[in-house]
């Protein structure tokens, strides 16, 4: 459908976002908006950033899902038990890698018929899921199994786009954003729909390019692009278009706003919910490798609280836990959040116990704004009427 | 706005000649003020007595004192008339009985002034009856109502003094013995209607619709039906009219025959056998249902107008899964336009359109792809005068184009006014079958009451 209008909360958790750079910067010096520094951030968050982008499915659907940091932690696992030589299978990685992927999948799908087939709630599910799969990974990765070094897999952990590839991969995007904005502003007028104004066309084009192109010029003044970074752009991009541009996108935002209309719209609520969670289990997968490789094997705690990170993403992000709303664009941004708050206090030299008491006030402090520029409490809402001159009062139709 | 719900702009609310303001819902009960909505506002799994109280628990020592609250629960609902066992789960109660607690509630708060909202619009017209000797009684022992409906019988039995609202403005307020029907209906509508259902002659066609000896099972109750052994045949271009009372099992026989519950029997569509296992069967084999209950089953509350109207045939405009945006948009545009949809656009929230455009919305989204049976439950509940006469020449207007529809009401004199032909339901079974000709309001209350 139609772009809607920009949407005030967007703009509200971007200036956040910003004003969390802004003293990050004051705080922690020059260093800050280095290559380097942008790099890092962008590069840390891959995993958990790929795992709250199919959260956000889950979330919008109306479900949630407990167990991905232990699903993540079991592909970990698996996928270098195969890969090491010594303890584990020693197979190389182009059949190790597809199978981890593939666990990964299985394991959500079946998640996904418990929850749409036996209708065992998702809460129960998952929570059954964090313990069960923690307890495998702790007998798979007792050994603590190795990937070995010259495995191509392990370029997810360590390799970067050298700058001209960086700037051709980056460029690329940018043009095929305003191919995609021109060619849809070609067929509204052909179709003889309302089109908007060229300014906003023109800056739908550029917006994203120029922050695309930034980014690019910023961390190829350090090392470029990391491989990690990279999977993750392709991993949101790809969902951004799952969601709001697929059939199975639209189903599953119906499901989440009134399952039951939606089956008496002739959707298959049961096939949905089963796609959701094994998207949701092939993404555990993607980051399991990815965390593989970032360390190089598995340990039985990989991935702890992922499922959390990711969670709160979603919610800083703006989807409701009610199910019907959430964007990929939204989860990136409260991704970012999350990711700044955790760099920025490593940064800052605070005590771990405060850095847990931080990002859980964090999470707890922006989906408290968003509610109150949203749909403030009774009280809130007095407050600001009092405040307003009275003959104004406040709207009414009663 | 009185229940404090909303704020005024201006004004003044005058209780006993007193000057008084509402913040909140609480100011409004402190004032004595009880409001019955639509939708009740009692926990279903609670016990009436339990609902009762609810809030103000009789309390010795700290712990609640249950002999004290059922029996005053009891004398409470002997004083209305009733006859309910308050220690019964209120999810067990009918809608006219959960009516009958909510008023109890309210009688135990010492309310002063009672404002009911649509209260009949889940009752079947018996129960209006016991509703209104309940009220007559609470008038005479000096409680204040506001009664609000939209259907006029019930005003008119019920108040000492009418007043007509349209757009938010009061058209005319007078004591009841100056008003009759027709100056109501004229009063709400603001212009003359010669009347409000089309008498067209329906020219029927070819069979469209069959179905025999249908069963839909009851699932509270194992081995019994809400609908049994029900058989009959729409024709293209002919209006079938499923009469019948609250809990005769029409709208469990439409839900059933979409695929959405479960049913038995045989079913066919322009001769073809049909195999029923979701709605999307039904919906491939061109049938269409707009739901008793729009927010329950036929809106998606977070989608824009365009989305909902696409909903149910988002195929036509997916190439390998994905949508083409512009032809949807395009497509739902000109729907909307069709069905008179009065909105500021199609990324409007569906929240912020009136029951009436709401409807046509629900109407509209089964016409991207013309369907050949069209199946209405209540198809004006809670809809104004306006949007309602509307609606009727939308069906009109479907009904010639050679669907066969199937209109389901609980009121009589619209299943009345818009049917070629008419069945009635009574306990799930077909208790009788009228033509348009023969149909007369006692007619169809006979069969569907004995």
């Amino acid at each position: 459908m139609k772009t809607r209008r920009f949407d005030p909360r967007t703009f509200s958790m971007i200036m956040i976002l910003c004003a969390l750079w802004i003293f990050f910067r004051i705080q922690v010096g020059g260093f800050y908006f280095s290559g380097d520094s942008v790099s890092n951030l962008t590069r840390d968050m891959a995993t958990w950033a790929i795992l709250a982008a199919g959260m956000t499915l889950v979330i919008v659907a109306g479900h949630i899902d407990l167990s991905v940091g232990s699903l993540m932690a079991v592909v970990t696992a698996s996928c270098a038990y195969m890969l090491d030589p010594e303890y584990g299978k020693g197979w190389s990685a182009t059949a190790a890698v597809p199978l981890a992927l593939l666990i990964g999948a299985t394991i959500g799908c079946l998640q996904g018929v418990l929850v749409a087939a036996f209708k065992i709630p998702a809460f129960i599910v998952t929570l059954g899921g964090l313990f069960v799969y923690r307890g495998i990974t702790q007998k798979v990765s007792a050994r603590d199994p190795r990937v070995p070094e010259d495995s191509w897999v392990t370029a997810f952990g360590f390799e970067y786009l050298p700058p001209s590839a960086g700037w051709t991969v980056g460029i690329s995007v940018c043009a095929l954003i305003a191919l995609v904005v021109a060619w849809n502003r070609v067929q509204s007028r052909r179709r003889g729909l309302d089109v908007e104004s060229i300014g906003i066309t023109i800056a739908k084009a550029i917006v994203p390019g120029v922050v695309i192109l930034g980014f690019v010029h910023k961390v190829n003044a350090s090392k470029g692009v990391s491989y990690q970074t990279l999977v993750m752009a392709t991993v949101l991009a790809a969902l951004y278009v799952v969601s709001r541009h697929t059939r199975f996108g639209r189903h599953v935002y119906a499901i989440g706003g009134n399952p039951e209309a939606a089956r008496l719209s002739g959707i298959n609520v049961g096939r949905s919910i089963v796609g959701v969670f094994t998207i949701m289990g092939l993404l555990a997968g993607v980051a399991g490798v990815l965390w593989m490789a970032q360390n190089q094997g598995a340990t039985k705690n990989a991935g702890t609280w992922y499922e959390l990170y990711a969670i709160a993403a979603c919610v800083i992000g703006g989807a409701s836990l009610m199910g019907g709303r959430g964007t990929i664009f939204g989860t990136l941004l409260g991704a970012l959040v999350m990711a700044t708050v955790i760099q920025g206090m490593d940064y800052t030299d605070l005590d771990n116990w405060m850095q847990l008491v931080v990002r859980g006030s964090v999470l707890v402090i922006a989906v408290g704004i968003d509610i109150a520029t949203k749909d403030p409490p009774r009280w809130m809402r007095r407050l600001r009427v009092e405040r307003r001159k009275p003959e104004q009062g406040d709207q009414s139709d009663g | 706005m009185l229940s404090g719900v909303h704020a005024a702009d201006a004004g003044a609310v005058m209780l006993d000649g007193d000057r008084i303001q509402f913040h909140s819902a609480q100011d409004s009960e402190a004032a004595g003020i009880a409001v019955i909505h639509q939708e009740l506002a009692l926990v279903p799994h609670l016990s009436v007595g339990e609902n009762i109280f609810l809030g103000d628990e009789p309390v010795r020592f700290g712990l609640v004192d249950w002999d004290r609250m059922y029996h005053d629960a009891e004398t409470l609902l002997q004083r209305l008339g009733v006859q309910i066992d308050c220690r019964e789960r209120v999810q067990n109660l009918s809608v006219g009985e959960q009516q009958t607690v909510e008023i109890a509630k309210a009688m135990h708060k010492r309310r002063r002034i009672l404002i009911l909202d649509e209260p009949t619009s889940a009752l079947a017209q018996d129960e209006f009856e016991t509703l209104a000797a309940l009220l007559d009684d609470l008038r005479t022992q000096g409680t204040a109502i506001i009664y609000i409906s939209h259907k006029l019988d019930e005003v008119l039995r019920i108040a000492d003094r009418l007043t007509v609202l349209r757009d938010g403005k009061t058209v005319d307020s007078r004591p009841r013995d100056t008003w009759n029907r027709d100056q109501i209906v004229r009063a709400m509508v603001g212009r003359e209607i010669e009347e409000l259902y089309p008498r067209i002659e329906h020219v029927a066609g070819e069979v469209r619709f069959e179905v025999n000896d249908f069963c839909v099972p009851d699932p509270l109750r194992p081995g019994r039906n809400v609908v049994d052994h029900v058989s009959f045949q729409v024709r293209a271009g002919e209006v079938l009219g499923l009469a019948g009372l609250v809990g005769a099992g029409r709208s469990e026989l439409l839900l059933a025959l979409f695929g959405y519950r479960v049913g038995y029997g045989r079913v066919r569509v322009d001769g073809q056998g049909l195999r029923l296992r979701s709605p999307r069967d039904a919906i491939d084999a061109g049938l269409a249902l707009v739901p008793e209950d729009r927010k329950q089953l036929g809106l998606i509350p977070s989608f824009p107008v365009g989305q909902n109207l696409s909903l149910a045939h988002l195929k036509q405009f997916a190439r390998f899964g994905f949508l083409n945006d512009q032809q949807e948009t395009q497509r739902c545009a000109a729907v909307a336009e069709e069905f008179r949809v009065k909105t500021a656009g199609l990324d409007v929230a569906i929240e912020t359109l009136s029951g009436g455009n709401q409807q046509k919305v629900v109407l509209g989204k089964w016409m991207l792809v013309t369907p050949k049976v069209l199946f209405l439950d209540e198809p004006t509940r809670g809809i104004d005068v306006g949007a309602r006469a509307e609606i009727y020449s939308l069906i009109d207007d479907l009904t010639r184009r050679g669907l066969a529809v199937i209109v389901v009401s609980s009121e009589l004199p619209e299943v009345l006014g818009i049917s070629d032909r008419i069945i009635v339901l009574r306990e799930g079974r077909q208790t009788g079958s009228f033509s348009r000709e023969d149909a007369t309001p006692e007619g169809v209350m006979e069969v569907a009451t004995t």
